[in-house]
């Protein structure tokens, strides 16, 4: 991973909502190397979806405030102006989204939509551009594409849907492909197809990937590197298969454990809820459920970050360090 | 879409028949004889006997209705006991277009003024931009076309003398006068649809922009000026046909009141006069023609909806 | 890789507190605090309840006889003594107005109330029975509904004659149509669910399952019908009686002295413009009340 795609720097988002202003990330830091798929694992609620809407720009403000660095190509997004980013959306990096049924439009012919990037992008006529959409629906193996490019969205199954889906998103062969839960919404037969051809599409077009899904087996399957999501905050941070097999913050060993395994006794659901967006903890965001038997004042009352770059597995537990220092 | 044409003219032919059954025997609960009416001083014995064999009231009222429903096909709808003119000519020669022209031009005043600023309540919402105008939406949503019509003679014609208040003009001989004409009584009758189409537009357009194919939209590099005109406005129409369609039956409620406010001889004038001077034949033909009238811009709502929206037209 | 071969999906929680907060409410209470959370609502429902209380107790707050005249005093601007002026017979607008209020309430709530009830039957019988039953009863009001509700009203008069009783029966006609489409819908959507099916197989009759256990569930749509038909009826009667079709003078009615003072809009603007003010204050009213009503109910508005 010699050259960067993508570096994320002390990223932090929240909205003022009625009830007061909701802190959703906090100083999320990452970055994605060239050809790498990166997983964003968390449960449902930890800010995974407003990452992915981050990254390309997608959070109106107001009421969304967002501070700190995306830096692509040496160009910092969250600064950029909106027609900047335009140019950069779809083509540079684009997105996969997770219901196929809504992030398509009822009213338009799906060719029509899967052509809509390469008119912006490459600047060809529609006539043009529906050539190239027949091409890339063979490509993600939707059936008789020549007809099905007149087709409406309603006139597809789920999976054919993600296909066009996908099939928008890898349009233009962006740089970066964010994959928001791309298979969450489908059955579980249809899930493994989807996702072989993802991890197909990615290593011909040698695109990065931001994958982002609260499903272990999946993460696993597609990523090199994870990062663990919990509260808004990156509690965790290495290679795919040193992380589950070692998990060094409590958080990911008790999501471990949770996971049902063939031949495993009973599972062990974490004690405990998520906390609220809105409510501040000032200290560890995991302390109130961590397990580790001695918890001291570090914990509840400050707020530890990732170990240093130098190394390559990474956990934001003060416990965790004071054992490894 | 075929199929579904001659399904929706198999219930269009039902339709006609029930309203004309209706209209055959309600009419025939009126008060008083009919014979007695048309004959007036001319009344005797002999010459009642004879129009009543005439008008077919001696036989079954099956045979009556059956009668009475080929001479309207055939446009044979008696004569006006006022006017002596005949009832077909009073209402489609010279009532039905000042109703139709009067209509159109208060739909041309409603979505001129309530699209743009449905759509400008929607991008600003919970801005003083989007409460005035919703606050002036529900306002003339709710303002009487009659009273409207008396504020607007009183403001505008009366006291700033800037329009005609009463008449119709045909825009055939007198174009210009046509529309100076026509200016208070659109508006009247305009405002109450625009009040509706306005917000039914801001609140349609603030959900679709919520919709996750928006976001796909802006993600694929739309700008946000396309993103609005042309992925959401397509889906804000389909809601806003479907109760302009609805709301039809207040557009032609408005049509009456306004007619007579402005003294404009349209339909809704025609039959409010005919009910006062008790001329039920002009009765029974006006409402069957506003009926079917109806039916038929009701057709004709329903096949821009399909055609708006792709989902409905496989089904 | 790792030794996760079981799919596994970590638990959903939800992010949201209001979410969480809402879900433990129960859903009447919820209903109250969506409608109170509308200020538009409110005020409605603030004008709605002025109005029922004007029209109950006219006779006793309104100053003067809605039909004595006084030539005398004529043409009066608004006074101390006559606050709202008074019209061409001398009659004092403010008690008038007062009085009209409470014709449109009577004509409103019992057409729509009548309607309601004849509607509903129709709705529930169509709905619950289905096949032949169903096909000529929603035929019928197709028909009925596709003469638009004032033209039907205008028939119906044509053939009944003048009066109020006769205003409130031509309108009760036009809109059991609304009512019978929108509960027979209704009845349909809920008819394959299992409570339903039970209720049958346990042997409760066609009235029992149709009252028992279909109406409540239907009930909260037709409540909104209510709601948002009472401002149509209530718009309906002042604007026949503006044509001369619904109560004769000299009845203290909102569209009968509109239309008396248009003659004299120049010289004395307020015998129409008063009744004219209180009608649109009884429209706007009504029209949030129900709005709000709509939302509060409709759980598909929830998010908004």
């Amino acid at each position: 991973m010699s050259n960067t795609v993508l570096e994320v720097d002390r990223l932090n988002v929240g909205f003022d909502t009625a009830a007061g202003y909701v802190n959703v990330l906090r100083d999320v830091s990452f970055t994605v190397g060239e050809q790498e798929t990166l997983g964003i694992l968390g449960e449902s609620g930890v800010g995974k979806s407003v990452l992915a809407d981050t990254l390309l720009g997608l959070i109106p403000s107001p009421p969304g405030r967002i501070t700190g660095r995306i830096i692509y190509r040496g160009r910092d997004l969250n600064t950029l102006p909106d027609a900047e980013l335009t140019k950069i959306r779809g083509k540079d990096i684009a997105m996969i989204f997770q219901d196929p049924t809504s992030a398509l439009n009822p009213v338009f012919r799906v060719g029509m939509q899967v052509a809509e990037p390469l008119e912006i992008h490459e600047n060809i006529s529609l006539r043009n551009a529906l050539t190239k959409v027949v091409d890339l629906f063979r490509r993600v193996g939707i059936p008789a594409p020549e007809t099905r490019i007149a087709s409406y969205p309603h006139q597809f199954s789920g999976g054919m849907r993600q296909r066009v889906v996908i099939s928008m998103g890898v349009a233009c062969q962006p740089r970066l492909l964010v994959a928001d839960e791309p298979t969450s919404s489908l059955d579980v037969t249809i899930q493994a197809q989807i996702l072989e051809l993802i991890r197909d599409l990615v290593r011909e077009l040698r695109t990065s990937v931001v994958y982002i899904s609260n499903d272990l087996a999946v993460i696993s399957h597609m990523c090199q590197r994870v990062l663990i999501l919990y509260a808004g905050q990156v509690v965790e941070e290495g290679p795919v298969d040193v992380v589950f097999r070692e998990p060094k913050h409590p958080y990911t060993r008790g999501l471990l454990g949770s996971v049902p395994r063939l031949g495993a006794r009973r599972l062990d659901p974490i004690p405990g809820q998520l906390p609220t967006l809105s409510e501040y903890l000032p200290g560890c965001r995991f302390h109130p459920r961590c397990p580790l038997p001695q918890k001291d004042q570090g914990c509840v009352q400050s707020h530890p970050l990732l170990e240093p770059e130098t190394a390559a597995h990474r956990a934001a537990c003060w416990k965790v360090q004071a054992r490894v220092g | 879409m075929l199929q579904f044409a001659f399904k929706r003219l198999q219930h269009t032919l039902i339709l006609l028949f029930i309203i004309s059954v209706f209209v055959f025997f309600i009419m025939k609960l009126a008060p008083g004889d009919p014979v007695t009416v048309m004959l007036g001083s001319d009344y005797n014995p002999e010459s009642y006997a004879r129009l009543r064999t005439e008008l077919g009231l001696d036989r079954s009222i099956f045979i009556q209705y059956g009668i009475w429903i080929s001479r309207f096909v055939t446009g044979d709808w008696g004569y006006s006991y006022i006017s002596g003119a005949k009832v077909s000519k009073l209402i489609l020669q010279d009532a039905l277009p000042v109703t139709l022209f009067l209509s159109l031009w208060s739909l041309v005043f409603a979505l001129v003024l309530a699209l743009p600023s449905g759509i400008l309540a929607a991008l600003k919402r919970n801005t003083w931009v989007d409460y005035t105008g919703m606050g002036l939406a529900i306002f003339f949503n709710s303002f009487p076309s009659f009273y409207l019509g008396i504020v607007l003679i009183w403001i505008f014609g009366v006291s700033l003398g800037w329009f005609p208040t009463m008449g119709y003009v045909s825009p055939w001989s007198d174009p210009v006068g046509s529309i100076t004409h026509m200016m208070l009584p659109a508006f009247t009758l305009g405002a109450w649809y625009a009040g509706l189409i306005a917000r039914i537009t801001r609140s349609s357009l603030v959900d679709v922009l919520n919709q996750p194919f928006i976001k796909v939209a802006k993600a694929k590099g739309v700008d946000s000026r396309a993103v609005v005109y042309k992925h959401a406005l397509r889906n804000v129409l389909i809601p806003v046909v479907t109760i302009v369609g609805l709301q039809l039956g207040g557009m032609l409620r408005g049509a009456v009141m306004t007619e007579t406010v402005f003294a404009l001889p349209g339909i809704g004038r025609l039959v409010t006069i005919a009910v006062l001077n008790r001329e039920y034949q002009l009765v029974q033909a006006s409402v069957m023609v506003i009926a079917i009238m109806f039916i038929f811009i009701n057709l004709g709502v329903d096949m821009l909806y399909r055609f708006l929206n792709p989902r409905m037209r496989a089904a | 890789m790792t030794t996760l071969n079981v799919s596994a999906t970590l638990p959903e929680t939800p992010a949201d507190t209001q979410a969480t907060s809402e879900r433990r409410l129960s859903p009447s209470r919820l209903m109250v605090l969506r409608f109170c959370a509308n200020r538009g609502a409110v005020a409605g429902l603030i004008i709605v309840l002025l109005f029922i209380a004007v029209s109950l107790l006219a006779p006793v707050i309104a100053p003067y006889d809605p039909l004595k005249q006084d030539y005398m005093a004529a043409f009066q601007g608004p006074s101390w003594a006559h606050w709202l002026g008074t019209d061409s017979f001398g009659r004092d607008m403010l008690t008038r107005i007062l009085y009209g209020a409470r014709i449109s309430f009577v004509v409103g709530f019992a057409s729509v109330s009548i309607a309601m009830v004849i509607g509903v039957a129709i709705g529930l019988a169509a709905g619950y029975y289905g096949g032949l039953v169903e096909a000529v009863l929603m035929r019928i009001v197709d028909g009925l509904l596709s003469f638009t509700p004032l033209v039907l009203a205008i028939a119906l008069i044509a053939v009944l004659g003048l009066g109020l009783q006769n205003v409130i029966l031509a309108l009760a006609a036009t809109f059991a149509g609304m009512f019978a489409r929108v509960t027979r819908g209704d009845v349909l959507n809920i008819k394959g669910e299992p409570y339903v099916e039970a209720a049958q197989l346990l042997g409760v009759g066609g009235a029992g399952v149709m009252f028992r256990h279909l109406l409540p569930n239907v009930l909260s749509p037709i409540i909104v019908q209510f709601g948002l038909n009472l401002a149509v009826a209530i718009l309906l009667e002042s604007g026949l009686s503006f044509l001369g079709l619904g109560v004769p003078p000299p009845e203290p009615d909102l569209g009968l002295m509109i239309a008396e003072g248009r003659g004299f809009i120049v010289m004395a603007p307020w015998i129409s413009g008063f009744p004219g003010l209180a009608l649109v204050i009884i429209i706007v009213g009504l029209n949030l009340f129900g709005d709000g009503l709509r939302d509060a109910l409709d759980p598909k508005a929830q998010i908004s």
